[in-house]
C-alpha cells in the first residue's frame, strides 16, 4: 500500500511536534492556575516553581504558554478543517465539472481573494463579536480561496486522465469518482496545502490576538501572550522570550514536516515482463 | 573513429547498485551508420548519452573506454568535452517538442551551436543566418524563411525534427547521434526523415549512430547493427547478416 | 451474413471551432471479427472510437452498438495509480455488472486466467507492474462488463515489440475463445496486418479505403494507402 516514507527533515519535524504536544499536555500537571494573580510575584524571573517566570499580574507564564499554545493550535486546527472542507469541495467541483459551475464558483473565489484575509477576519469579528468561535470561522473562511484554487487545478489535471474516463465508462457515480477515485491521487498537494494553511492560521491567529480581537482575557493564546509581553520587553524580556520561542519551534516543526520529498510514494519497484 | 570498449555504467540512486550498461564494445568508422536496437530499459540510450558526454551525474560510475578521434570522452575534463559537443558530435533527441525551447524561435535554436563559438568561428550574424538557412534547406525543409521565424509549436512534428537535425548538423560534426528520432512521428514522416539522414550520410560522409526499437527502420538505414538487451550486447554484425540469419532467439523475437 | 455487433452510419463529429473531426463515416463490425482502424496521428480514429463508446456525442449519424468494452492506449494513465489492482477490478464489477457482485472473487479469478495473469497482481499497485501486465489488466477491466465488442484504442502502441506480440496473441485468443468482436485502432501497419480481418484506412476524418486485410495490403487502390505501405518498410520484415 502507500508507504509513507519519512526523510530526516520529516523525522525532525515529527519529533519537534511530539515535544510540543507533550509540552501542552503537561500543562494539565502544572498546578499553577493560568489566571490566578499574585501581587508578590509581579514580573518575577525564573524560579523553580515558575520556570518561565511571571507576568505583570503575577501569573505563571509557563502555564499560560501551555494553555495559549493549546488554544492557538485548537483554533488553527478547526479553522483548517473548515477551510479544507469547503476549499476541497469547491475546488473539486470547479475542476471536475468545469464550464458554468467552474465560472460561477471561480467568480466567488476571486472575490474572496480580492479581500485580504485579515480584513475579512476583522469584518467578521466586528459583525459577530470577538471570541474563539468567531476567530476560528473567520480564519477558516480566509483559507478557502487559496485551497480551492490549488484543488481546482489538481482536479482539472486529473480529470483528463484516462482512469477517470474509464470510471465514467463503467458508470461509477460522480461523487464516488471525485472523492474515492481522484482524491487519493491529489493527496500530496492536499497535505502540503493543509500544512501551509495550518502554519498561516497559527500566525494569523497570533496576529489577530495581537490586535486584541482574538481570544479574550483572561484566556491566553500565543498571540495575546506576545502582545501583552511587548510592553515589558526591556524590564522582563523572558515574558516575550518563552512564548515566542515556543511559537517559532512549533512553526519550524510544521514547516519541516511539510517540506522535502512527497509523502505519497506510489512508485516503488517495477517488475519486468 | 569512435571506439567503445568494455563500457559499464552503474547507478547508485537506489539501495542496490543498478547496472545499466555492461560490456559494450563496438566501433564506428568514418562514414558508417551504426544502429543500436533494443527495447525499453536495454541501455541503448544510456550508451548514446555516455558517448555524447552527457552523463555527468554524481550517483553513477562509468568505466571502460570511449575513444572519439583520440579523445577519451569518459575521462576528459568537462571543458574539453564541451568543446566536442555540438562541434564534432551532434545529438538529436526523441521528442522534437520537448527538445526545443518553446519560447525561442526555431532559427536561433538552429544557430545556437554557432553562437556560443562566435569568436572562435569569427562569424557575423548574417553569416550565421545564412548557414542556418542553408543547413535547414539541406535537411529537406522548404519554406526555410518562415520556419526560421516560427516558434516550435507553429510547425509540424516532422519539421521540428528536421530543424533539430539541422541544429545538430550546423557545425558539420563528424558523428551524429540520433536517439529514437522517428519514434514520435507518423510513418510517412518517418520515412522522409530516414531518407534525409541517408542522403546526408552519402553527401557529407557524416557517421551516424542511430538508436531505435524498430528493426525495420534500422534495416532501411544502417550498415551495422548492435542488438542490446538488459544492458548487454546480444548480437552484433552487419545488417544483412543479422536479418538473414539471426543467431540469437531474442533477435528473432524482435523481428516482427 | 453474420450478425453485426456494431454498426455506424454516416457519423459526423466536428470539434468545436476547428475543421478536425470525423466526417460522414460508415462502418460495421461483425460478430467474432477483428476490424482495424488504421490512420496517422490526428486523422480522427480515436475521435471515432470515442463517439462509438459515447464519450463524445456525435453531431449527426447513427450508432447501433451492443455492449462495449473499452481499452485505452496509455496504460499508465488508465489505471488509477493509488488503488490496488484487486480494488480496481472489484470496483469495475460493482458498477458495470452489479448483479454479479457477490461472486466477484470468482469472476476476478477467471478473468485473470483469461488474460494470463496470476493472482499475485491483485495485491500490487498499477505502477509496480510492467507495461504488459498493466495492459492485460486494462483488457481484464474491459472484459468484466461482458461486452459484445471490445474497442481497443492503440492498445499496444506504448509497449515494447516483444510485449506487443504477447498482447496481440492474447487479443487474438480472446477473439477466438469468446467469439468477441474487436475494433482495433492503431497507427502501426505491422500490428494491424498481424491481427485484423478487415481494415478501414482513415485520413483527415474520412474513410479513404476499406477491405479485407490481405487484399488491402497486396492491392492498395488509393495513393495514400500506397504511400503508407511504402513508408513502413514492410519489405524489411519476414513474417
Amino acid at each position: 500500500m502507500n508507504k509513507i516514507k519519512l526523510n530526516n527533515q520529516k523525522k525532525i519535524g515529527l519529533i519537534i511536534i511530539a515535544v510540543m504536544i507533550v509540552f501542552v499536555l503537561s500543562g494539565f500537571l502544572n498546578r499553577n492556575s493560568f489566571d490566578a494573580m499574585n501581587k508578590d510575584l509581579i514580573l518575577k524571573g525564573s524560579s523553580i516553581l515558575h520556570p518561565f517566570g511571571c507576568d505583570e499580574f503575577g501569573r505563571d507564564i509557563l502555564k499560560r504558554t501551555q494553555v495559549g499554545m493549546g488554544i492557538s493550535v485548537a483554533i488553527s486546527f478547526f479553522s483548517v478543517i473548515i477551510g479544507t472542507f469547503f476549499g476541497t469541495l469547491i475546488g473539486a467541483l470547479c475542476g471536475y465539472f468545469g464550464g458554468i459551475v467552474d465560472d460561477f464558483l471561480n467568480a466567488i473565489i476571486n472575490v474572496l481573494f480580492a479581500v485580504p484575509s485579515l480584513l475579512l477576519a476583522l469584518v467578521f469579528v466586528s459583525l459577530f463579536g470577538s471570541g474563539m468561535v468567531q476567530v476560528t470561522v473567520a480564519l477558516g473562511i480566509a483559507i478557502v480561496p487559496s485551497f480551492a484554487k490549488m484543488m481546482r487545478s489538481e482536479f482539472k489535471k486529473q480529470r483528463e486522465l484516462e482512469y477517470v474516463k474509464m470510471a465514467k465508462l463503467i458508470k461509477v457515480p460522480t461523487a464516488r469518482i471525485i472523492f474515492v477515485h481522484i482524491l487519493p491521487n491529489v493527496l500530496e498537494t492536499f497535505l502540503n496545502c493543509v500544512f501551509i494553511a495550518f502554519n498561516n492560521c497559527i500566525l494569523a491567529e497570533a496576529g489577530l490576538s495581537f490586535l486584541g480581537i482574538g481570544v479574550q482575557p483572561p484566556l491566553a493564546s500565543l498571540g495575546s501572550l506576545l502582545s501583552d509581553a511587548g510592553g515589558y520587553i526591556r524590564s522582563a524580556p523572558y515574558m516575550v522570550l518563552f512564548p515566542a520561542l515556543s511559537l517559532i519551534l512549533l512553526l519550524f516543526g510544521i514547516g519541516l514536516l511539510s517540506s522535502g520529498e512527497s509523502f505519497h510514494h506510489a512508485y516503488s519497484k517495477r517488475f519486468k515482463d | 573513429m569512435l571506439t567503445v570498449k568494455d563500457l559499464k555504467i552503474e547507478f547508485f540512486d537506489h539501495e542496490l547498485p543498478e547496472v545499466a550498461v555492461k560490456d559494450v564494445d563496438f566501433t564506428i568508422e568514418n562514414g558508417e551508420i551504426l544502429g543500436i536496437v533494443g527495447e525499453s530499459g536495454s541501455g541503448k540510450s544510456m550508451t548514446a548519452m555516455a558517448i555524447a558526454g552527457l552523463l555527468n551525474r554524481k550517483d553513477m560510475t562509468k568505466s571502460g573506454v570511449i575513444d572519439f578521434d583520440g579523445t577519451d570522452i569518459l575521462n576528459s575534463p568537462r571543458c574539453k568535452i564541451r568543446e566536442i559537443q555540438g562541434k564534432d558530435i551532434g545529438f538529436v533527441f526523441q521528442d522534437p517538442l520537448n527538445s526545443m525551447n518553446p519560447v525561442l524561435k526555431v532559427g536561433p535554436q538552429v544557430e545556437e551551436a554557432m553562437r556560443i563559438r562566435k569568436k572562435a568561428l569569427n562569424m557575423s550574424k548574417e553569416d550565421m543566418k545564412k548557414r542556418a538557412l542553408e543547413i535547414m534547406k539541406s535537411v529537406g525543409l522548404d519554406d526555410t524563411e518562415r520556419i526560421y521565424q516560427a516558434y516550435p509549436h507553429q510547425i509540424s512534428g516532422g519539421q521540428r525534427q528536421r530543424a533539430m537535425i539541422a541544429a545538430a548538423l550546423v557545425l558539420k560534426p563528424k558523428l551524429l547521434i540520433c536517439d529514437e528520432p522517428t519514434t514520435a512521428l507518423d510513418v510517412t514522416v518517418q520515412k522522409k526523415i530516414i531518407d534525409v539522414l541517408k542522403e546526408l550520410n552519402q553527401k557529407t560522409g557524416t557517421s551516424i549512430l542511430f538508436i531505435s526499437h524498430d528493426l525495420s527502420v534500422i534495416k532501411a538505414l544502417c550498415d551495422k547493427v548492435v542488438v542490446m538487451k538488459d544492458g548487454l550486447v546480444v548480437e552484433e554484425g552487419s545488417v544483412r547478416d543479422i536479418f538473414e540469419n539471426p543467431s540469437k532467439e531474442y533477435t528473432k523475437q524482435l523481428i516482427f | 451474413m453474420s450478425e453485426k455487433v456494431c454498426e455506424v452510419k454516416n457519423l459526423t463529429y466536428m470539434y468545436p471551432k476547428s475543421d478536425k473531426g470525423v466526417k460522414n463515416v460508415s462502418l460495421y463490425v461483425n460478430k467474432g471479427s477483428i476490424v482495424g482502424l488504421l490512420g496517422e496521428s490526428g486523422c480522427g480514429k480515436s475521435t471515432l472510437a470515442k463517439c462509438i463508446s459515447s464519450q463524445l456525442k456525435a453531431d449527426s449519424g447513427e450508432i447501433i452498438c451492443q455492449k462495449i468494452g473499452y481499452v485505452f492506449q496509455d496504460n499508465y494513465a488508465s489505471l488509477n495509480p493509488s488503488k490496488k489492482v484487486g480494488w480496481l477490478l472489484k470496483e469495475t464489477i460493482r458498477y458495470s455488472n452489479p448483479a454479479e457482485f457477490e461472486n466477484s472473487d470468482e469472476i476476478i479469478k477467471s478473468i485473470l486466467e483469461d488474460v494470463e495473469l496470476d493472482s499475485t497482481v491483485l495485491e500490487h499497485l498499477p505502477n509496480e507492474l510492467s507495461g504488459g501486465q498493466r495492459q492485460r489488466i486494462g483488457i481484464a477491466m474491459a472484459l468484466l462488463s461482458n461486452p459484445d465488442i471490445l474497442i481497443a484504442d492503440e492498445p499496444v502502441s506504448a509497449l515494447d515489440v516483444t510485449v506487443q506480440k504477447q498482447v496481440i496473441k492474447l487479443i487474438k485468443k480472446l477473439n477466438e475463445s469468446k467469439n468477441l468482436a474487436i475494433l482495433f485502432i492503431s497507427h502501426d501497419i505491422k500490428v494491424v496486418r498481424e491481427i485484423c480481418n478487415y481494415i478501414y484506412i482513415i485520413k483527415d476524418g474520412e474513410v479513404v479505403e476499406e477491405g479485407d486485410s490481405e487484399d488491402l495490403f497486396t492491392h492498395p487502390s488509393t495513393e495514400y494507402t500506397k504511400n503508407l505501405l511504402d513508408s513502413s518498410y514492410l519489405e524489411n520484415i519476414n513474417v
